[in-house]
């Protein structure tokens, strides 16, 4: 049974993956596609943040607290330092104390 | 040179190692801790490579649903990686197939968010560097879990541990901002997240993913005109 739940999620998951290069030939004659690339990773990235805080109950104490401090801290580390991985530590450590200290 | 690009390349997935590896390690523990064979965890995340995948595929299987419902499931949490493939298609296309085959295989989140991000090398640091930086990626996932798999009867992970994930996407695209000062996209996301959330909250990730590639086309081919 493990060995078929296996092989089948890796079949997904590799399938999802290499799509695009299988019929790569016909996406490259597709111009806009040259267009497209120029805008959609960036705003699939920051769809990706914003999809990262949706499980987070606004309505509710602390209101998203720790998440909001924790993301300014990040953006702020990063203008300030251009460091990401230092960005990264800052934020989680903001965002860890808000929510233990909320 | 290529152990340099072999450093470069490990030093650039440092910050898939913060949130990669902790995550792991809660694979690996969440995986034994539902009863699994615990050697079954390590080759999962070899093979599928695909966290969320992962942890909803392995939820799905220990709550008993028939194999096939359990990959019906996991199949649109890898849509995005379609789209990230796409983006992905000039820079891999000069690349030899077997080798175009693993890239395309370990784009994930992570991978993309840092190359896309990461300033490009000339073209023959290039190929190297994009190698080592899936083979970094994949290689913390898998040694997180080998870790969580071991340490799953003493290991607490503290709960908020996940943000590490959000500051990762927020400080890249963020970085990529300051780079481009281009805010097109910053909108364009926006939008289809506000859209998404009033229209479809339960799928918000597939329909915004939709809305901002419907705006994107819009807004391309209108340039086309323009130009």
């Amino acid at each position: 049974m493990m060995w078929k739940a296996l092989f089948f999620m890796t079949a997904v998951s590799f399938a999802a993956r290499f799509l695009p290069f299988l019929f790569s030939k016909f996406f490259t004659r597709l111009k806009i596609f040259d267009r497209l690339s120029t805008a959609l990773p960036t705003t699939l990235l920051i769809l990706l943040t914003f999809y990262q805080l949706k499980p987070v109950v606004w309505n509710e104490f602390p209101h998203g607290m720790p998440e909001i401090g924790g993301l300014l801290a990040v953006i702020g580390c990063q203008y300030l330092f251009r460091q990401t991985i230092l960005s990264m530590g800052v934020g989680v450590l903001a965002h860890q104390l808000l929510r233990n200290f909320l | 040179m290529e152990q340099s690009i072999t450093w470069k390349a490990f030093k650039g997935s440092l910050p898939a190692l913060i949130c990669y590896f902790p995550l792991g390690i809660a694979f690996g523990t969440i995986f034994c801790q539902l009863g699994f064979p615990s050697f079954f965890a390590p080759l999962f995340s070899l093979f599928v490579f695909a966290g969320a995948m992962q942890f909803l595929g392995v939820t799905l299987l220990a709550a008993g649903c028939p194999l096939p419902v359990v990959c019906l499931s996991i199949a649109p949490l890898g849509l995005r990686n379609i789209l990230y493939g796409l983006t992905f298609l000039e820079r891999y296309q000069k690349y030899p197939f077997w080798l175009r085959t693993y890239l395309a295989f370990g784009l994930v989140d992570a991978t993309f968010s840092i190359l896309h991000t990461g300033q490009r090398l000339e073209e023959e640091h290039d190929y190297p560097y994009c190698i080592g930086m899936t083979l970094w990626v994949h290689f913390h996932w898998v040694m997180g879990t080998i870790v969580g798999t071991f340490l799953n009867q003493w290991v607490t992970l503290p709960e908020g541990l996940d943000f590490a994930m959000t500051a990762f996407f927020a400080a890249t695209c963020f970085e990529h901002l300051l780079k481009t000062k281009e805010m097109k996209p910053f909108y364009i996301a926006s939008i289809s997240a506000l859209c998404a959330l009033l229209i479809a909250p339960q799928s918000f990730f597939l329909f915004s993913v939709c809305m901002a590639l419907a705006i994107c086309f819009f807004l391309t081919s209108r340039q086309k005109r323009a130009v």
